[in-house]
This record gives C-alpha cells, sequence and structure tokens, in this order.
C-alpha cells in the first residue's frame, strides 16, 4: 500500500461507476478522495473495489456526517466507524466539515450553516479534538457554503483560525464554497479568501456549481453536478499564491461524468498548479 | 447558536414547520424573502438526497413505480422514519413495511423486500463460508445435532408468485450475477464469490434453511423441511446450500449443549 503524502497535484473523487476504468489502467489519477461514510458497510464490492485501488494510490477520507457544529457530541458508533476505516485505509488526508447536520436523533443529510459566535465556536473546537483524540491524528476542517448567515459575531476565516489554533486541525480550503457563499451573502470572495487561515491549508477542493432564480434573485448552489465555473478557477490562481501548490481535488458527485472528463477537469488544475510554481519560481 | 436553534432550522429544513422558520427569520442576518430561499434549498436538498439515497437502495421499486409516486411515498417514508445515523447504508430496513403499510400491491412489497436483501448481501461482513468437507469430517452422532451459524452475507427470502422473475428481469442492480429470470417462491441470496447470487429453492429446501437460520440443528431442520416436502433431499439440499455459502461455520459443541 502507498503510504506517501499526497502530491501536491490534482486528485479525484472516487465513484463506483469508475471502478472498471481505474482497474482498467491504474494510477492515471494521483490519488482520490473518498466520502467516509459510504464505506461504512462491513465488506463486499466497496471495500474490494478500494482496497485494490488503495493499493496504488494515495488517498483522502472525507467524512460528511460527524456533524462537528452540532449541539450534541459526535455520534461514538459513527466516530468508530471512520476510526476503522483510517486504521484500515492508512489515508494520507482525512477531513470533515465546518457545519451541522444531526439534531435531536435526525440526519438531515445536508450541511447546515452556524453562527460564527464564541458559544458555536467553543463547541466546535470540542468536538473537533473529540474526533482527532479518536482518530490519534489532525484532521482538516472544511469551509461550507453558506446560503444565509445567522447574526455572525465573526468571520468564517477568524472562526477557522480560531478552531486551528485552538485545536490543531488544519484548513480544508473549499475555493468553490467560497464563490458559492459570496454570491449568496453579497461578499467579496476574494475578502473571505484573504481572511482564511491560509498557512494552515492542506489541500483544497474545487467544484461546479449552478444558478437558480428565485424571488430573492439568484442563488448559488453547491450541487458538484457540473464542471468548475471560470470565477472559480479565478480564485483557485488568487489561492494557489497565497497558498503554494497543494492538492487539489475535483469534486463531482452528482449527474458524474466519464472517468476521463473528470480526469481532464483535475488536468486544468494540474496546469494552474503548474502556472503558479513558475511564477513562484520567477 | 444554541441547540434550540439548531432545533427550530432543523424542524423548518425537514418538516417545514413555519413557526420554526419564524424563529429562523429572526436569527438570519440576511432579507425575509432570502431566508426563505436559502431555507427551501436546504429543504429540497434535505428531501431530494434521501429520496435519491431511498432510490438507490430500492431500485426494483423506483423502476417499477413512477417517478411522483416513489417520490411521495418516500416524503413519506422520510417524514416518518428519517435516517438516525448518516451512513445510509443503514438506512431504510422498515420501508418495506411501510409500503405495505401504504396499501401497495403485494408484488411491490415483495420488490422492495428483495432490493433491501440484495442491499444487505452485498455489503455484508467478509466471512469464509462452511464447506460440505468441513461438515462431513463431523461423527454421524454430533452431525444430526451441529447447529449451522449463517453466513453474514445470506438472506432467504419467500415470494409471491411472479415477484422473483419481475425482480431479476428488472436487472437495475449492480454486481447481480447473471441468472435466467425464473419465478420462485422460495429464495437464498448470497455472495458465495464476491457477487450477488441468487439460488431457487422449493419449499422443503426453505423450510430446511430457515430452520436452521433460526438456530436449529440439522436433525430438527431435516425433520421440518420433511414434514412440508415428504420427498425432501437432504444431501441435494445441503450440496447446494453450501456452494451458495449460506453458511459461515458449525457452532461448537459445548454451545449446542
Amino acid at each position: 500500500m502507498i503510504t506517501d503524502k499526497i502530491p501536491p497535484v490534482a486528485g479525484v473523487g472516487l465513484k463506483p461507476r469508475h471502478f472498471a476504468a481505474i482497474h482498467a489502467a491504474p494510477r492515471r489519477a494521483a490519488w482520490f478522495e473518498i466520502h467516509a461514510e459510504n464505506y461504512f458497510c462491513a465488506g463486499g464490492p466497496p471495500h474490494r473495489h478500494l482496497t485494490a485501488i488503495r493499493a496504488d494510490h494515495p488517498l483522502s477520507i472525507h467524512g460528511i456526517g460527524l456533524s462537528l457544529g452540532g449541539a450534541a457530541r459526535p455520534d461514538r458508533a459513527h466516530l468508530d466507524q471512520l476510526a476503522a476505516l483510517v486504521r484500515r485505509y492508512e489515508p494520507a488526508l482525512v477531513s470533515e466539515h465546518l457545519a451541522w447536520c444531526a439534531a435531536d436523533g435526525v440526519y438531515l443529510n445536508d450541511l447546515l450553516p452556524l453562527a460564527y459566535d464564541e458559544t458555536t465556536l467553543e463547541r466546535f473546537c470540542r468536538h473537533v479534538a473529540e474526533v482527532q483524540d479518536a482518530l490519534g491524528r489532525p484532521i482538516l476542517i472544511e469551509n461550507p457554503s453558506r446560503y444565509l448567515s445567522l447574526r455572525d459575531d465573526m468571520s468564517e476565516g477568524e472562526f477557522i483560525a480560531q478552531a486551528c489554533a485552538r485545536t490543531g486541525c488544519g484548513l480544508l480550503l473549499d475555493v468553490n464554497n467560497i464563490v458559492v457563499s459570496a454570491g449568496n451573502l453579497g461578499l467579496n470572495a476574494e475578502t473571505i479568501l484573504a481572511g482564511m487561515p491560509l498557512k494552515r491549508a492542506g489541500e483544497i477542493h474545487l467544484a461546479g456549481h449552478s444558478l437558480h432564480r428565485t424571488d430573492a434573485g439568484p442563488i448559488r448552489v453547491d450541487d458538484h453536478g457540473s464542471p468548475v465555473r471560470p470565477e472559480v478557477w479565478r480564485l483557485y490562481d488568487r489561492a494557489l499564491a497565497a497558498t503554494g501548490a497543494l492538492p487539489t481535488l475535483i469534486e463531482w458527485d452528482n449527474a458524474v461524468p466519464d472517468f476521463a472528463l473528470l480526469l481532464a477537469e483535475a488536468g486544468k488544475a494540474d496546469r494552474r498548479i503548474a502556472a503558479s510554481q513558475s511564477r513562484h519560481v520567477a | 447558536m444554541s441547540p434550540e436553534l439548531q432545533t427550530q432550522f432543523a424542524a423548518a429544513v425537514r418538516l417545514g414547520d413555519s413557526q420554526a422558520s419564524a424563529a429562523i427569520l429572526a436569527a438570519s442576518g440576511a432579507s425575509r424573502e432570502r431566508t426563505l430561499a436559502a431555507l427551501q434549498i436546504h429543504a429540497s436538498t434535505t428531501s431530494e438526497t434521501l429520496t435519491e439515497a431511498l432510490r438507490d437502495s430500492f431500485p426494483t421499486v423506483a423502476d417499477r413505480l413512477s417517478a411522483g409516486r416513489f417520490a411521495k411515498l418516500a416524503a413519506g417514508f422520510i417524514r416518518r422514519s428519517p435516517p438516525r445515523q448518516a451512513a445510509l447504508w443503514f438506512w431504510g430496513d422498515s420501508f418495506p413495511d411501510y409500503l405495505s403499510e401504504q396499501a401497495m400491491p403485494e408484488a411491490v412489497v415483495a420488490l422492495a423486500r428483495l432490493d433491501r436483501a440484495w442491499h444487505e448481501v452485498f455489503a455484508a461482513a467478509e466471512a469464509p463460508a462452511l464447506t460440505a468437507q468441513s461438515l462431513s469430517a463431523l461423527p454421524a452422532d454430533a452431525l444430526t445435532q451441529a447447529v449451522l451459524v449463517s453466513h453474514p452475507a445470506a438472506r432467504l427470502l419467500s415470494l409471491p408468485d411472479g415477484a422473483f422473475a419481475t425482480w431479476q428481469r428488472a436487472a437495475c442492480l449492480p454486481g447481480l450475477a447473471d441468472e435466467a429470470p425464473a419465478d420462485a417462491a422460495y429464495v437464498l441470496l448470497s455472495r458465495p464469490e464476491g457477487q450477488v447470487h441468487t439460488l431457487s429453492l422449493d419449499g422443503g429446501e426453505y423450510h430446511f434453511l430457515q430452520t436452521l437460520h433460526g438456530g436449529g440443528a440439522l436433525l430438527a431442520a431435516f425433520d421440518r423441511a420433511a414434514a412440508v416436502d415428504p420427498a425432501f433431499d437432504l444431501q441435494s439440499a445441503l450440496s447446494r446450500s453450501l456452494a451458495a455459502g449460506a453458511f459461515r461455520s458449525i457452532t461448537p459443541q459445548k454451545d449446542v449443549r
């Protein structure tokens, strides 16, 4: 099993519909990321495929269901399953979200917004610390897409910077989410980016989003169902200039395209990473 | 952000609760229209992704019903039995019963039970299957009292006429081994070589395996099968079910006693 760090190049989300293409020609993608919960099953083809793919590729495990911003502590059974998955597949990176997705024992299957205040921060940090203790390693926290704000006392960047400082976690910088949030909240995307603790960034996410027309005006919806939009690529260039080259994931979770198209999208990210490095050297 | 506000947010998103929405409006930094639009985005994401998860778990049912009918049934199920954990692999086990309560035709409920069984077998834990060689190594007196432990990837079903053939023809399940559609009232689903297989059973075989899967000893299973089918062939039933990977092990003798 490859245990090296993930190189500072583009990788792609691992999808079952691509298993055959990956087995037929391994190592066309530099690395893969999985959603942890999709592999919480005990056995069967999902694990058989992942085991084979992991043997040839570095891996990142991205959780979507721990509800770190929730009122309740992280679910113990969920955390145990995540820890078992991490032990089994030895990923280079483990990440979760600055969001909540469960309340009163009901799971909503969406990443819901938090109020960025001290009460939330203190609770969020406790939960992150509990997860890191259970996994025995730091995790990255992803900045979310937001459709509304809830009386924040601090910016998202300040909130995440505090979480990093208090828990030792890092940042999973989702550039697409910044563009989505900026559009929906009437903020400037470059200002949001500049406010993030970019020195703590360990990975970048890129994805497509869609524009929905509503009575309240256009809303950007983070649906991961299309190519990365031009304004996201532009902000990605800005991000790379600040962070240097980082592992960058192309997320495409709905209307998943052929593997070749996904790799082509990763190729665009690779060219931008290379360009940013040559600018840095020059 | 208080736990109470999260509870209200969840109620607004999941149930469209107007009082809860009012609480979110009061806490929002955006206009009323913008806040309601945002809540609607979250409500749509929640209901659509959970409906999609149910569709993935019950593909044959979704294929059989119109999209609108399935979505309506899913909405009712999501409201009554929302997921309690983020791993949606495990959610939906009561969907067949829900369909039955909604007075759906017996054939559709049977498709749901087949889909669910396939889903459980597909993702069950790995374990070596009990072999005929291991079983034949037992002395004759121990053999009659042997209790066989079910394999984690084995499910038995009793079905109404036509359901199994309809389910096989739908062919919308990945990894299902190619088998010619043929109707059967009794079926064993298992995963002997990494792929989900189905084995049609006669009445004797079904009651034999049902007794064994329920923890009964071989002799008791044989008696039950013979009572149902006087021509029950023990050797054939054991051979077929062992080849299909129906069992994991033999319960140690001390446990039998």
